[in-house]
């Protein structure tokens, strides 16, 4: 099992009633909440926690991003990243993903991709996402081309890649006369590509298809990731292979103490926070955003109140749901093993901060993750000696 | 003639349109609800005159959203339309976002609209007024939708009117409503809902134009009207008292009588 330390960096000093006098953590959440000092404790404190990871003993960390929100303070993940290559030698270091249609030209992505990847000596995982509902709203792009938009940004950014420049780029939404990306990345023929998803099919067969690795967006309940895991190992079949462990990642809020009992006590307060002031509004789906199909079944997964965290009312849901694993390190030790082989996945991906939690503690957690679970998760779920497929390359046909 | 569904070809484009009534053809462009369908104020219209009322690409199945990016493609299927129906020339009235288009298509082809209604129309912007966001609409709160689209939310429109996400809806409905406000937002997302360069190209309209606003229509403010009226060579303003956006929903009488007016 690879294990990653996962950062949102959240904004913990919210007014108590603030998820009361406002309904949304995105997009209109003014930003007179921001205090500039208080943002500067932060944001050292969350790069140092990332940076530990790798004396703690982790296999890598994950930065992402999101933009006009008090959820995550990371509009650009690419910037953090810098800063983690220069703080590390070892660790991979997972970008989770840039939002490829928030960038015109998204040659930008695979110029700041590569500089990372040669600055770092290849340890860049290059995550790369459609956006966020929000973001739409956020950068006025529109969501009804989002899809198209995505999907002709990361072609445009694989052939930047790996195709000899100068070439022309003539798309549908960029068009670019001369592409000739200077520096190339350092992996060959690129960083591993990670691409996560919320369930729909389309996602998962274009993943499976180029075989890329397939990260479920987190927050839902165990058996919809389980569903979709089970879904996306399909895709790969149909394409002729066995998933690799690694082209799968399950990504969870997870909390280590003494006891389950301790853990909860310490933990739960900070969910809630996360929960109540942080959630609201992550889940806006403006019109075009996803096929149909996909938003009919996000629409009725929202309101059936038990498939996503925003219907968690009681510890007891959180729980049942496996919103966050919390526990004892036997415990989060079982709950891991079970779920990730049951999932098939060689990735976790821990949030050791969540919502308010101050910084000694979530440090602790992580810490007390990487002495007491890793180990014993490693020794139950031992990395596969199988090669991970390929990446595809785009057929080279003129564009 | 009976009232019909039937399906046109327009550049090789399946287009859903309801058909009904006898005289000279009349052209009902629809707002993002999607209204290609027997609403009582689309059966009055259709008394005395043959109306047409197709569903733009993107709703109720019509076909072709994928080659629109924008207004200035949406007018050009329109214009292809009208060539499809043979018409030289037409009266046109279009509500809302229909009403955008109506008012593109007299300015860009002058020649190919006789009268025409805007009405409560966005497709222009008044920078103090601004049109409100109808993509933003928390579908958790669908009295806020209610109360943005009707003066009187008490109105029998507002009450039998259906809000997503206030009941159960079948499937199919869902999904045309999904469609028609995924097809706006591709031609208004940003800017919204307006094409900063129709105000320089309406002194081009030629047809006799009717403004036609409520006077407390909370979408696309009165404001908008009184603009397009000064913009449009010779048009009138006529104001529906204490009724909202969605006008001939709310204020059918009223709203009615201004229309067929108008058109006789």
């Amino acid at each position: 099992m690879k294990h990653f330390l996962f950062h949102l960096m959240p904004y913990r000093d919210l007014p108590r009633d603030f998820e009361k006098t406002h309904e949304s953590a995105w997009v209109w959440a003014p930003n007179s909440l921001f205090d500039p000092e208080k943002g500067q404790g932060y944001y050292n404190d969350y790069i140092d926690q990332l940076a530990e990871a790798e004396p703690l003993g982790f296999d890598g960390v994950c930065v992402n991003e999101h933009h006009q929100n008090v959820y995550g303070l990371m509009p650009s993940p690419n910037l953090i990243a810098a800063m983690l290559v220069m703080r590390t030698r070892r660790i991979k270091i997972a970008v989770v993903g840039n939002a490829l249609p928030l960038y015109n030209p998204p040659t930008r992505v695979a110029e700041e991709i590569a500089m990372l990847d040669v600055i770092s000596g290849g340890r860049i995982i290059s995550g790369q996402v459609i956006g966020g509902g929000p973001e739409y709203f956020s950068f006025s792009i529109n969501p009804a081309e989002a899809r198209t938009r995505f999907a002709e940004a990361h072609e445009l950014i694989m052939r930047a890649w790996t195709k000899p420049g100068p070439f022309e780029f003539y798309g549908e939404h960029y068009k670019l006369r001369y592409v000739n990306v200077f520096p190339r990345p350092l992996q060959k023929p690129h960083p591993p590509i990670w691409i996560p998803g919320a369930g729909s099919l389309e996602t998962m067969e274009f993943v499976a298809k180029r075989r890329y690795s397939y990260m479920g967006i987190p927050y839902f309940h165990i058996d919809f990731f389980k569903k979709n895991y089970a879904l996306f190992r399909e895709c790969c079949e149909k394409e002729g292979y066995q998933a690799h462990p690694e082209q799968m990642g399950l990504l969870m809020p997870i909390y280590v103490a003494e006891t389950d009992a301790k853990a909860r006590r310490e933990f739960e307060e900070h969910f809630w926070y996360f929960k109540n002031k942080l959630i609201p509004g992550l889940t806006l789906s403006p019109p075009g955003y996803t096929s149909v199909k996909s938003a009919l079944r996000v629409f009725k997964s929202l309101r059936d109140g038990k498939t996503f965290i925003n219907g968690c009312e009681s510890w007891e849901d959180v729980e049942k749901g496996c919103f966050a694993i919390v526990g004892s390190p036997e415990t989060v030790t079982e709950k891991i093993v079970e779920h990730a082989s049951e999932i098939g996945c060689g990735n976790m991906l821990g949030l050791f901060q969540l919502g308010s939690m101050p910084s000694a503690q979530a440090r602790e957690n992580a810490r007390r993750y990487a002495e007491a679970v890793m180990p014993r998760v490693n020794k139950a779920l031992p990395d596969t000696t199988r090669p991970m497929p390929a990446a595809r390359p785009f057929p080279d046909e003129g564009k | 003639m009976q009232n019909t569904t039937t399906t046109i070809d327009v550049l090789g484009r399946k287009i859903h349109e309801i058909r009904g009534g006898e005289g000279r053809p009349l052209l009902y462009l629809h707002s993002a609800m999607g209204e290609a369908i027997w609403l009582p104020h689309l059966s009055t219209l259709a008394q005395g005159r043959e109306l047409h009322a197709p569903a733009h690409p993107g709703f109720l199945g019509s076909e072709g959203i994928e080659q629109i990016r924008d207004i200035e493609d949406m007018v050009e299927h329109y214009q292809s339309y009208l060539d499809a129906m043979g018409w030289e020339s037409v009266d046109v009235v279009g509500l809302s976002l229909g009403g955008w288009i109506a008012a593109e298509l007299a300015a860009r082809f002058p020649h190919r609209v006789s009268k025409l209604v805007l009405a409560s129309a966005c497709g222009i912007w008044v920078r103090e007024k601004p049109i409100a966001d109808i993509f933003a609409i928390d579908t958790r709160f669908p009295e806020r939708l209610r109360n943005l689209l009707f003066h009187d939310v008490n109105c029998p429109a507002a009450q039998w009117m259906v809000m997503p996400g206030n009941v159960e809806l079948p499937d199919e409905m869902l999904i045309n409503i999904m469609n028609g406000f995924a097809a706006t937002a591709k031609i208004g997302w940003n800017p919204l809902l307006h094409d900063p360069r129709l105000e320089r190209i309406l002194h081009r309209v030629t047809a006799r134009t009717l403004c036609l606003w409520g006077a407390n229509d909370r979408v696309v403010p009165l404001e908008y009207g009184e603009k397009y009226a000064k913009l449009i060579p010779g048009a009138r303003l006529e104001v529906i008292p204490a009724c909202g956006h969605l006008a001939p929903l709310e204020s059918p009488v009223a709203w009615l009588a201004a229309v067929k007016g108008f058109l006789a």
